[in-house]
């Protein structure tokens, strides 16, 4: 059971931090020429807030091994879920990726991103590589390769390219020789000409929005020129908090969501995004931590799989925030608006408390 | 170990990251802040209207007016996909139209692009009113040129037309606009810098749809300066209606001071159809600019079309024997009615021969024969010097562009140019002005004026003032002529217009007139008519030629021409 005498705090403090910065973050975001004009962003993110506490409450009370217990019946659901998403859902937003649920909208995406690590550690963690390596690992791409296939199909593209790493990074942790990951990699790159073809033409149009932003800077480029010039724009010391000029005057799309770091990076300067990155990198860090000195392999693997999650998702959308990346549409976790994901995430950060805890 | 490589990686991606916002935010901060507040901050400017242009008596020639053009901010119309169709509703322009304007006129997406100019005020007003339902659309105002006397002045005023890409591109770091406006020919080219204003605005703080937030600041627009031409519209207007239906040119001025009073060509063209083209206005464009280069409606006749000098160049042959002394007032030499050279002869237009004749009467009787004679002896090399001092061969320096500046032929010429020597006919033909010798009709009224004005060369100019600052008189130089040469020249002009002279047509009851015929020989058909006169003959304060292709022999047509317009200026009081 748990132990809550002396325990290192240093975790959950950093998850907090996080999530005050990002609900600051927000909340100018929702202001406009000096007024709140999108209270609802402000009030619902609260809402998702409180429930992910609750969530993480949830996990602590549960533990993550009862979740394991079930990862294979949630498996089930989530792979049956997306392909509804594909069949029936409306398309929001150029893709449908939503699920209406007793009037609440989910994302069947975000929510796989949990399943899939759960899945994928119980999986693992019950063979040993050196016995049924092989068998094993066309499993394990299996079941990772079943949710990229039909995220893929929505189609968002960005999400479903994030479960590769979290998979690789596993099965290196696993046992999997660095070889062969290498050698799967070359060959996905090497394959990757062909997702060309799969690709809906506004994917294709990012991805050359990527290659030259100014080809059609009203379009499609018009995002992440908008998104350089808020960050660029801040300098070092930013702005101050409310006083972006790109996203307070609407200059800057999505800046409530997948590009609410450059409003971070406008208001608050190069100080403020490397205090953010700051705290990401303490929280991934202490994490795999947690991995290196589990006491087993599911433990090991679910501290292994949530972190290099959560630092992909950072990476990637910082990245394509200050143009070193096509737009993929990853939110930033625990700070973009967005209940789906928050909670997922939150979900992700209880389970690392619950392995630490238990270490305690 | 296999977590601690992870770890590695990990933060080897963080590092990247962090390195990438030190470039963008860092090291590339002020490029990004400049587009930040380029984003931002918008000047919306206030055109200024150019200066006026009026007469000597204050009659305005050229004005601006107030116009009002439709522009829409780009990422509007992006967004908003029926904007362009439901404006084009309000407009009757076809949306292929407007589109095309607006993708050519779009300079930043957040920038209003003017995309249909001129709009009726009621339209103009309608969008305003009803701005709601057209979001994203503006009217701006800007002033228009306007030319008053369309094509009677169209050489004298030139038009205007806005600058083309390369000009853009040139001229944009001396702080014109795209939108600019700049002088194409005439007076609103020569004097472009003088009219243009000088465009004010406002700098205001705008949202991503263009909306003002806060004023910056404001800077008034300054218009351009008001020109005075020395140009009466009057007789300008009665010249362009003699004139209309002909080619040719007219040119009335003081021949003390050079100021110009009327100057028209003809054919001539409405200055007006370059202010806002449309489709039939470009259609009249094209065929301006589409026709030859010696038909040309844009060709001004009086400065920019060279011919043969015709008789008008015997006053600078005979002046030249007076001046060299090689013959006086008193020489005589008879004419019967040709004379021969080797094997060629040369004749006089009158084919009985004038019989005796000296300096007066051969430019009475405008007699060829008298002026060979006097060519011969004096030389080509005397004859080429003193043409130039009259003006020949030299540009006049009217205040206008493109001016033409002729051609006097010499030895060094010829030989250069047709590896030939110098022939004593070639010497006899310029002696009375055919041949090689080519000039401009204000190059042949400048060369009147002297004997006008006392031996002087002046410098033509068209504009008296501008605001309130006087322009002065051009330069004026003495050719060093003898008083008694220059006097006896006019003696000679004056007999022109008497009852035997051969400008005799041109006698206006009242007036004493000196002036000169001219016939100019066209291998293209039936010659040319020439006049230039000075009046009143004894204190000179006009002077004027006359030029009509095709105008029949001894200046038949000008003369008629010179004599209603001195009756005109009678009547007018202009005299």
């Amino acid at each position: 059971m748990m132990n809550f005498k002396d325990k290192n705090l240093s975790l959950p403090l950093t998850y907090f931090l996080i999530v005050i910065v990002g609900f600051l973050a927000l909340y100018s975001a929702s202001f406009s020429k000096g007024e709140i004009n999108n209270a609802e962003y402000i009030s619902h993110q609260l809402i998702w807030i409180v429930l992910s506490l609750i969530a993480i409450l949830f996990v602590l009370i549960i533990g993550h091994r009862r979740l394991l217990d079930f990862s294979y019946v949630l498996y089930a659901v989530g792979i049956l879920l997306l392909i509804y998403v594909i069949l029936v859902a409306q398309p929001r937003l150029g893709a449908g990726r939503w699920v209406s649920f007793v009037g609440i909208n989910i994302q069947p995406s975000e929510l796989m991103k949990l399943i899939f690590i759960l899945a994928l550690a119980r999986f693992l963690s019950s063979y040993k590589y050196q016995e049924n390596g092989i068998k094993c690992i066309i499993v394990a791409l299996i079941l990772t390769g079943l949710p990229v296939l039909l995220i893929v199909m929505q189609p968002d593209l960005g999400t479903a390219l994030v479960f590769i790493p979290v998979a690789l990074s596993m099965l290196y942790v696993w046992g999997f020789r660095l070889r062969y990951i290498m050698l799967m990699f070359i060959s996905a790159i090497a394959a990757s000409p062909l997702l060309w073809f799969l690709l809906k033409d506004y994917q294709k149009s990012r991805l050359m929005v990527f290659m030259n932003p100014d080809a059609d800077p009203l379009g499609s480029g018009y995002t992440i020129i908008q998104s350089k010039i808020a960050i660029g724009s801040g300098g070092f010391f930013g702005k101050g908090w409310l006083g972006g000029t790109q996203s307070q005057l609407n200059f800057l799309p999505e800046h409530h969501t997948d590009f609410i770091f450059s409003g971070i990076g406008e208001e608050w300067g190069f100080l403020g995004a490397l205090l953010i990155i700051a705290l990401f990198y303490f929280l991934i860090m202490r994490g795999l931590d947690l991995a290196m000195h589990a006491s087993n392999m599911s433990k090991k693997l679910l501290a292994t799989g949530v972190c290099v999650l959560i630092a992909m998702q950072v990476i990637i959308n910082i990245c394509m925030c200050i143009g070193l990346m096509p737009v993929v549409g990853l939110p930033l976790p625990y700070i973009s608006y967005g209940g789906s994901a928050m909670i997922v995430f939150s979900v992700l950060i209880g389970i690392l408390f619950n392995i630490k805890f238990e270490a305690q | 170990m296999k977590v601690k490589n992870l770890k590695i990686v990990l933060s080897f991606l963080f590092l990247i990251v962090v390195i990438g916002l030190f470039k963008l935010q860092v090291i590339n901060y002020s490029y990004y802040c400049s587009l930040s507040k380029e984003n931002r901050i918008r000047i919306n400017p206030i055109i200024a209207s150019r200066g006026d242009i009026y007469d000597r008596e204050g009659n305005v020639l050229a004005k601006s007016r107030l116009s009002f053009n439709l522009a829409v901010i780009p990422q509007e119309a992006k967004k908003n996909e029926t904007l362009l169709a439901d404006l084009s509703s309000v407009v009757g322009i076809s949306e292929k139209r407007l589109r095309n304007n607006l993708k050519r006129n779009t300079i930043n997406y957040f920038v209003p692009a003017v995309i249909a100019e001129d709009i009726p005020r009621q339209q103009a007003l309608y969008i305003e009113e009803n701005n709601l339902n057209y979001n994203g659309a503006i009217i701006q105002t800007a002033p228009l040129r306007e030319y008053l006397y369309e094509e009677s002045l169209a050489h004298v005023l030139g038009y205007v037309s806005k600058l083309n890409a390369r000009e853009y591109k040139k001229l944009k770091y001396y702080g014109y606009k795209a939108i600019d406006l700049v002088g194409r020919a005439g007076i609103e080219k020569s004097y472009n810098s003088y009219l243009k204003g000088e465009d004010g605005g406002f700098q205001v703080e705008v949202d991503n749809r263009g909306r003002r937030l806060r004023l910056i600041g404001y800077k008034k627009p300054q218009k351009g300066k008001d020109i005075y031409l020395s140009i009466d519209v009057g007789l300008q207007n009665y010249i362009y209606s003699l004139i209309e239906k002909k080619k040719g040119a007219v040119c009335v001025w003081n021949p003390n001071d050079g100021k110009i009073l009327a100057m028209v060509s003809v054919p001539s063209y409405n200055p007006n159809i370059f202010i806002n083209p449309n489709d039939e206005k470009n259609k009249e464009i094209r065929s301006i600019f589409s026709s030859p280069p010696e038909n040309s409606p844009l060709l001004n006749r009086n400065i920019q079309a060279i011919y043969p000098s015709g008789s008008v160049f015997k006053i600078v042959t005979v002046m030249c024997g007076l001046e060299t002394q090689a013959i006086n007032k008193q020489s005589e030499f008879n004419c019967p009615g040709y004379i021969r050279l080797g094997k060629s002869l040369f004749k006089c237009w009158y084919r009985k021969g004038h019989g005796d004749q000296n300096a007066v009467l051969a430019l009475k009787n405008s007699c060829n024969v008298f002026c060979y004679k006097v060519g011969l002896k004096v030389g080509i090399d005397n004859l080429s010097d003193y043409a130039r001092r009259f003006g020949y061969g030299d540009c006049t320096g009217i205040d206008l562009p493109s001016e033409k500046a002729g051609l006097v032929p010499d030895r060094h010429w010829k030989q250069k140019l047709y590896n030939e020597r110098w022939y004593d006919g070639d010497t006899v033909s310029l002696s009375i002005g055919q041949g090689y010798l080519q000039a401009t009709p204000l190059q042949i009224l400048r060369m009147a004026s002297v004997i006008a004005n006392g031996g002087y060369l002046v410098t033509p100019g068209l504009v008296n003032r501008i605001e309130d600052v006087n322009m002065g008189v051009g330069k004026i130089e003495s050719c060093n002529f003898k008083m008694e040469n220059l006097d006896t020249m006019g003696e000679g002009m004056d007999l022109v217009v008497s009852e035997t002279g051969t400008g005799k047509r041109a006698q206006v009851e009242g007036i004493n007139i000196a002036g000169k015929t001219a016939t100019i020989q066209n291998p293209h058909g039936k010659t040319h008519a020439g006049f230039v006169c000075f009046f009143p003959y004894d204190v000179p304060e006009h002077a004027m030629v006359v030029f009509i292709e095709h105008g029949g022999s001894g200046g038949y047509e000008a003369v008629g021409i010179a004599q209603k317009i001195i009756s005109y200026m009678k009547e007018e009081d202009i005299i």
